[in-house]
């Protein structure tokens, strides 16, 4: 029953912040709740068995992803108000309870009868990802570069412009 | 059981949300932002459909669509700070070079 309850507030959290990105207009704010989204989203990721990429969510989505739009979007100077007054009390007990239950719904094992177990451990994840998908996994080590190249090409035409 | 199924329909109606924000916004950033979005739900429901299978393949395929994920905002962000500084464009009604 807990569990239901932890994931229907999750679920609850995840859809009213996708509406209040739509309905507000500073786009600081928009960043804050995709925060708020991405996090409460790693919180279901590891109630279905999937800690591994609860982690990697939190650390490579809410973590560098989002820190660098925000930066991008003070880059773009946008009107002075739009970085005050993010100061009611709400959204930072928002903030907390979806950090207290991604803690939580990491403990929490669905009770689905499979043969993986609970959960996917590591192991087996990495396991598979090393034998049967080690020609994906250079193809998009590939991209990573490919991407690494374009964006220096962009900024140094940015710079010649 | 309730759980996976929960987390299907919370994908789908990400999904929607995702797509909503998409075409509601007029910034590059907040298009980048709805992407996002969007590209977590497809993610939330391969690893709904992973443990109701119990494959564990789904939760590789979320590792790709991660790291596709973060290289689309890295070049998508440069190519709006680009436009930035060269064309002072903020907003994508300002992108005239196709509409003569």
């Amino acid at each position: 029953m807990l569990e239901i309850l932890i994931f229907a507030f999750l679920g609850l959290i995840i859809l009213t912040t996708g509406i209040m990105i739509i309905v507000e207009k500073k786009p600081v704010y928009n960043a804050f709740y995709l925060i708020i989204a991405l996090l409460s989203m790693a919180g279901i990721y590891g109630m279905l068995g999937a800690p591994f990429i609860a982690t990697l969510q939190i650390l490579v989505y809410a973590g560098a992803g989002v820190v660098l739009i925000i930066m991008v979007i003070m880059f773009y100077e946008i009107e002075k108000n739009s970085f005050t007054s993010l100061k009611k009390w709400w959204t930072g007990a928002v903030l907390l309870s979806v950090l207290i239950l991604d803690f939580v719904a990491l403990k929490i094992d669905v009770g689905f009868p499979d043969k993986l177990g609970q959960t996917v451990k590591t192991k087996e994840l990495s396991m598979l990802f090393f034998k049967d998908f080690i020609y994906p996994f250079e193809l998009i080590s590939i991209l990573i570069l490919v991407g690494v190249i374009g964006i220096f090409i962009f900024a140094k035409r940015g710079k010649e412009g | 059981m309730i759980i996976v199924y929960g987390s299907i329909l919370i994908a789908l109606f990400s999904f929607i949300i995702g797509i909503a924000i998409i075409i509601s916004k007029r910034t590059l950033i907040m298009i980048l932002i709805g992407a996002e979005f969007t590209l977590n739900s497809v993610n939330l429901l391969f690893i709904a459909f992973s443990k109701l299978h119990s494959n564990a393949i789904g939760q590789i395929f979320v590792i790709f669509t991660l790291t596709v994920a973060a290289i689309e905002i890295a070049v998508g962000l440069s190519i709006a700070v680009l436009l930035y500084r060269k064309h002072k464009i903020k907003s994508i009604e300002d992108l005239k070079e196709l509409k003569r």
